[in-house]
């Protein structure tokens, strides 16, 4: 036991290291200097290397932008949201991303009015927030817990209840959020032109052309195609190549 | 005697005949006409020494297309031969000999023997594509006849140049080289066509391919379109003593020459908006819904289709009040079919229309010159109705962001971004995963310190306890009765006493350390003890006592003790 616990003590700090600086990219450099499609693979290289954050996707987001590629721009923006969620700039850019786009659909969202009722208070929290706060809360109840074994708390078991349910409340979201991103992502359309099929086929009939940036949401995957609801209550397949998921 | 030489001849004779190489030249016919080709075979028997040279003349060309070693055991011996592959090309008319040639082979000065070629008059420049120029060059056992769909174009009209090249004997990859097409253009918005078919032609069975493509002029006057190359390659076997040779053979042949006299489009006539499309085309319009809602899109579709090709065709509508048109990318398709060309040109209009009312889309006008009337003429598509309901909206382009003309207006704006972020923030794993330590410290450490404290207030409390009480006596009663047993065995007697008594004041709850035998048999009786374990104890006691000070034997008492703790721990419970 006390081996377990001195490891689990040296593993806390250890955590805050893991991530080593890679080799310094110029990417803003590339940009400024308007080179930008090579300044969006010094982002991605950036993001293969183990840096996985909102402002490098952010800054991405910007570099497919100016180079043209409204696809890769959205899906990029989408991402960065995920880590920041209440970021402005983002949100921002990701309605520049879409004015460009030529479909006329609204960001696909299956949650029902009373969903997103409910719901709203998480969409201001990326998943990895949800988990610390429930994990730091969680960890609050038991010291208090502990605490109450030796002496008396103020608040008494009132405040333990508020704590437990605020845990809950936040491991139950972290829960939920993971599950939508692993099984219903978003998808975006990054090529040109797309044709949304009924069947996973190109003999199956066409229901729709989708242009790049439009969006959708997964709703079954295999591994060449991807079944999609749009906003506008078509739902159908495409080629998993042509689509880029929002994935953190 | 006679005998001997008879014998001598008999083993000599062969091997003399067989020693000299010889130089064979073997023309398929000799007989060409000018522009005409066939092929010859030279067949060197014996080891060459160097190499064959054949000389060209003006009537005559030779261009070699294989070379195959073999040997074979010819009359007992194993003989070497080369078969060198010729492809002989008539020029001018007339008569050339070739050969002997001359040659070392096994080391002799061999000479061949000599062939006369023929060629007779030229079949050049009468390539126009005529019923009669097709029966001549159908013929052969292979052969390529270019042909034209039309031999008197106009300017600007697609025509079909057709190479039909025919096989009767047994070869493979076939391949054409075209002939630079200059003035004339390849026509880019039409595909090119090739097809495989058998025919029978004079009772022979050809394997005919047909190749294709689209050719247009730019300018007037007579184009001569140079013959073009076909080649098969052919499939020989020859028998050489017992060997069976076989070798694959490259036979070019050329197809006849083409020529045009190109026409102009008449000056008379020409109407304005006349873009170059020469041929005969129709114009359709179809809208795909005759009603919408206004600020609602629906679109106009406009198929031009005719003979001909249609390079950058673009169909325009004029503008109409209230209703705001979108254009798309057009679709373009040619192909070759029977053996003239055939296009069509979708364009798609995405109309938005701003206010209610009822829409006359005008007809859309398409001219054209008709090479089949000789004059310029037109197609008209018809007008269309559009009946739009609901209110009139403000900005459909809100509604409506299809086309490419919206698109160019909201690119416009892309300097409007925010800046990139910059810093270290963009380094680094924010992610934040279930199995991290650091969330597995705050999941895990919390409980693991709550059930510790837990089990200790617990123990704490329970120490207070009358239950808790007896629960710890027991304990140490067991612990002494342990330690009493195992120095009994060890011969520690001051131990055994120790730990005997300390087994006592356990059971008693009292203290044992200065508890005499006498005490301890009344202090087990006075607890309620069972008497004879007493008086049991006051004798092991004593006996103790006798061993460690008075020098006793201590046989059995190990014994003893075990036996009186293990009836005590049994009775006394």
């Amino acid at each position: 036991m006390k081996a377990l616990l001195l490891t689990l003590l040296l593993a806390l700090p250890a955590s805050a290291q893991q991530v080593a600086k890679p080799a310094t990219f110029d990417c803003a450099a590339l940009y400024e200097a308007g080179s930008y499609a090579e300044a969006a693979a010094c982002f991605e290289g950036l993001e293969a290397t183990g840096n996985h954050n909102g402002h490098l996707l952010y800054n991405q987001g910007n570099a497919w932008y100016r180079a043209g590629d409204v696809g890769r721009a959205v899906q990029a923006y989408r991402r960065a949201l995920l880590y920041l969620p209440r970021d402005g700039d983002v949100r921002a850019n990701l309605d520049s991303a879409r004015s460009l786009a030529k479909d006329a659909l609204e960001p696909p969202d299956t949650r029902g009015a009373l969903g997103r009722a409910l719901l709203a208070p998480y969409d201001s929290f990326s998943a990895g927030e949800l988990l610390m706060l429930g994990s730091v809360a969680w960890a609050l109840l038991f010291a208090a817990l502990a605490i109450r074994t030796r002496r008396e708390l103020i608040g008494g078991v009132g405040l333990l209840v508020l704590v437990a349910i605020f845990a809950a409340l936040n491991l139950i979201g972290w829960t939920a959020r993971s599950y939508q991103l692993r099984q219903h992502p978003v998808a975006v359309v990054l090529s040109g032109e797309v044709t949304l099929r009924s069947g996973r086929d190109l003999q199956s009939v066409d229901l729709a052309r989708l242009h790049a940036g439009a969006e959708g949401q997964v709703v079954e995957r295999t591994e060449d195609w991807v079944q999609v609801s749009l906003s506008s209550g078509q739902r159908g397949w495409l080629p998993a190549s042509e689509v880029g998921l929002v994935l953190p | 005697m006679r005998r001997f030489v008879l014998l001598l001849l008999v083993l000599l004779v062969p091997s003399l005949a067989q020693a000299r190489g010889s130089i064979e030249l073997k023309p398929a016919k000799t007989t060409l006409v000018a522009g005409g080709q066939t092929s010859m075979e030279i067949l060197v028997t014996g080891e060459l020494e160097g190499s064959l040279e054949l000389e060209s003349s003006p009537q005559v060309r030779f261009v070699q297309t294989s070379q195959v070693g073999g040997s074979g055991m010819v009359r007992g011996r194993v003989q070497a031969s080369t078969s060198f592959g010729f492809r002989v090309i008539a020029g001018e008319p007339g008569t050339v000999k070739i050969g002997p040639l001359r040659a070392m082979v096994d080391g002799r000065m061999i000479r061949s023997n000599q062939v006369e070629f023929t060629v007779t008059g030229s079949s050049k420049g009468s390539g126009k594509s005529s019923s009669k120029g097709q029966s001549d060059a159908r013929t052969g056992d292979v052969y390529a006849f270019a042909t034209v769909s039309d031999p008197t174009p106009y300017v600007g009209q697609a025509i079909v140049w057709h190479v039909e090249q025919g096989m009767a004997i047994r070869a493979r990859n076939p391949q054409l080289r075209v002939p630079a097409f200059a003035p004339l253009v390849l026509d880019p918005s039409v595909e090119d066509s090739t097809e495989e078919r058998l025919q029978v032609l004079d009772g022979r069975r050809y394997t005919i391919f047909d190749s294709r493509v689209a050719l247009f002029a730019v300018e007037p006057g007579t184009v001569h379109l140079g013959p073009a190359t076909a080649s098969v390659d052919v499939v020989r076997s020859r028998r050489t003593g017992m060997m069976d040779l076989r070798m694959s053979e490259a036979m070019p042949f050329d197809s006849n020459a083409v020529e045009l006299t190109v026409r102009p489009l008449p000056r008379e006539g020409r109407p304005e908006g006349f873009t170059g499309s020469v041929g005969r085309y129709r114009l359709v319009a179809a809208l795909d819904s005759p009603t919408v809602e206004a600020g609602a899109t629906v679109t106009l579709e406009l198929r031009l289709a005719g003979e001909g090709s249609l390079r950058n065709v673009q169909l325009v509508l004029p503008p109409v009040d209230g209703l705001k048109v979108y254009d798309e990318d057009p679709d373009q398709r040619g192909l070759i079919i029977d053996g003239a060309v055939q296009s069509q040109v979708i364009a798609r209009k995405t109309l938005v229309p701003l206010k209610p009312g009822e829409f006359t889309i005008p007809p859309i006008e398409f001219s054209f010159f008709n090479p089949k009337s000789s004059r310029y003429e037109r197609t008209k598509s018809r007008p269309v109705q559009l009946v739009v309901t609901g209110d009139a909206v403000v900005d459909p382009a809100v509604l409506a962001r299809s086309g490419s003309a919206g698109k160019s207006q909201v690119e416009v704006l892309g300097s409007d971004i925010l800046p990139l972020h910059d810093g270290d923030r963009m380094l680094g794993d924010a992610r934040r995963r279930i199995g991290s330590p650091l969330v597995l410290g705050l999941l895990l450490l919390p409980i693991l310190g709550f059930v510790g404290l837990f089990s200790l207030s617990t123990r704490e409390r329970m120490a207070g306890t009358d239950a808790g009480r007896e629960r710890r006596r027991r304990k140490d009663a067991k612990g002494a009765a342990g330690e009493a047993r195992r120095a009994a065995r060890g011969g520690d007697w001051e131990a055994a006493e120790t730990s005997l008594r300390h087994f006592l004041s356990a059971r008693l709850s009292r203290s044992g350390a200065a508890l005499s035998s006498g005490d301890a048999e009344a202090a087990l009786r006075e607890a309620g003890g069972p008497i004879d374990a007493a008086s049991a104890l006051a004798t092991l006691l004593e006996r103790i006592e006798g061993v460690r000070y008075g020098g006793a034997s201590p046989s059995g008492l190990a014994d003893a003790i075990a036996d009186w703790i293990g009836d005590v721990e049994g009775r006394w419970s």
